[in-house]
């Protein structure tokens, strides 16, 4: 269990801390955002509808991405890969613990928007006239607003589904991306899990036919994921796997 | 033992490596020489598995797999370790990984060499990340440490104390693999030498056996490669339009 244990460490001492950064970063960002434009917005959902927090959140899931696809792959002067081949444990081992601990990141990173998008919020109708909000003022912004809907869908159980298959499939399209790129193929899955991710994520009530084509679709990436992991492993690539 | 037999590489329009066929027994201390594209980096990647071949390769008679790579070690010009890692990190997940690491041995060469044990090897300079690779290889507790071009990069003083402490500190049952160009610095701890030609073992040299001959291992080496002493007065002399130099 102690090599397993340290194929972790080594993806934690990776990522653990830039990610971290690049959270606060983000949540600096959007919090700056929504503050500078509380005064002026009428309501808190054309605030949202402004970008305050969708911009940021974007822009900080495509870093993530790549920080996460990063970890692993060969560069010029550093080729980990001799090193993860010759270990106790298979390079595909490998490749399923990076997998799971890039969804624990995906996961990681909608509970903090979740909190952050609740917590400021929750400032907005503190700040307001009372006359101008409700009680029932944030629980329609997370009705109402498609980003706020996405990340806390309330009672669809089948967009709790959808955000739980797009982190695995995104995880594993991240986990991937070093694997293929240490035998020189390109892993395009991460690009189009992040796009799926990125365009499919904000959704208002009741789309659910937008929640089917994003399952399909991440259900076909994570087959694609699944076959090139469990496939004929380095059939194209020069390298052979011990 | 460490036997190969027949071992061929080819990459798309070159044929890498053609029927090398060499054992390296425990104990010794060997140089794999050979100009530059003449196959060596290849033939090591090729005894780790790391890349396909044609021929075998087998460590006390089995085939290298993920039941024995543990006693071979490498350590490359191309490095291996983690960048985003410190050396202490390394520590760590080698000693996970590989049963018989030496932590003493990692620890007074990291000591040698001065690197702080507990920044990331990215911001190491060049010639401290080539030294903390020769570290991890040789403190694994490989009986097999593969070698290749590790000096690149490190300045002549550090490189001779190296060879001093290297020649110091392997067991009798470990066997160095040494691929350099840098024959005469290495000539001094090598016992035997083998010969890389254009993807061909053209010699296979023991050192003792030369001295006892008067002769040098650059000398054989020479000799071997047919090295033409004149070429340079006669490359002076097309370049010149003088005559040529002596």
């Amino acid at each position: 269990m102690r090599r397993h244990g340290s194929v972790l460490l080594w993806l934690c001492r990776s990522s653990l801390s830039p990610m971290l950064l690049l959270l606060l970063a983000a949540g600096a960002a959007q919090a700056g955002w929504f503050l500078a434009g509380m005064g002026r917005a009428a309501s808190l959902e054309t605030l949202l509808a402004g970008g305050a927090l969708a911009v940021p959140a974007a822009l900080c899931l495509l870093l993530l991405c790549a920080l996460l696809a990063g970890v692993g792959c060969d560069r010029g002067a550093a080729k980990c890969g001799f090193t993860l081949r010759r270990l106790r444990v298979t390079e595909r081992a490998v490749l399923l613990w990076q997998w799971a601990y890039n969804t624990a990141c995906l996961l990681l990173l909608w509970a903090f928007e979740l909190l952050l998008a609740f917590g400021l919020c929750v400032l907005f109708t503190a700040r307001q006239e009372p006359s101008l909000v409700s009680g029932q003022t944030v629980f329609l912004a997370f009705l109402r607003s498609p980003l706020l809907h996405g990340l806390l869908p309330l009672g669809e159980w089948s967009l709790w589904a959808r955000n739980a298959l797009l982190a695995v499939t995104l995880g594993g399209a991240c986990a991937l991306l070093p694997y293929k790129q240490r035998r020189g193929r390109l892993g395009w899955e991460t690009p189009a899990a992040a796009t799926l991710a990125l365009f499919s994520f904000p959704c208002g009530v009741g789309r659910w036919e937008s929640v089917v084509l994003t399952l399909l679709l991440s259900a076909c990436l994570l087959l694609q994921i699944g076959v090139a992991v469990w496939g004929r492993e380095g059939v194209s690539g020069d390298e052979k796997t011990l | 033992m460490i036997e190969i037999r027949h071992l061929n590489k080819k990459y798309p329009g070159k044929l890498a490596l053609s029927d090398v066929s060499f054992d390296l027994p425990r104990g010794e201390i060997v140089g794999l020489l050979g100009e530059n594209g003449a196959g060596k980096t290849t033939l090591m990647k090729c005894m780790l598995g790391l890349t396909r071949f044609e021929g075998s390769v087998t460590l006390d008679g089995e085939p290298v797999s993920h039941r024995n790579i543990a006693a071979l070690s490498f350590g490359t010009g191309e490095h291996s370790f983690f960048p985003g890692l410190t050396a202490q990190d390394h520590r760590v997940f080698y000693e996970a990984h590989f049963p018989r690491f030496s932590a003493q041995r990692f620890h007074g060469l990291l000591d040698f060499f001065s690197l702080p044990p507990h920044r990331k090897l990215r911001t190491f300079s060049m010639g401290q990340q080539n030294q903390f690779e020769v570290i991890l290889a040789l403190s694994q507790g490989a009986d097999y440490i593969l070698l290749d071009e590790p000096f690149a990069g490190n300045d002549v003083f550090n490189r001779e104390d190296f060879y001093k402490v290297l020649s110091g500190i392997l067991e009798p049952h470990e066997t160095l693999l040494l691929s350099t160009h840098l024959i005469e610095e290495v000539s001094g701890i090598l016992g035997r030498a083998l010969l890389l030609r254009g993807g061909r073992l053209v010699g296979d040299l023991s050192v003792p056996q030369l001295e006892e001959e008067g002769k040098t291992l650059l000398e054989a080496v020479k000799e071997t490669y047919r090295y033409r002493a004149d070429r340079v007065g006669r490359a002076l002399g097309a370049l010149t339009g003088e005559e040529e130099l002596p």
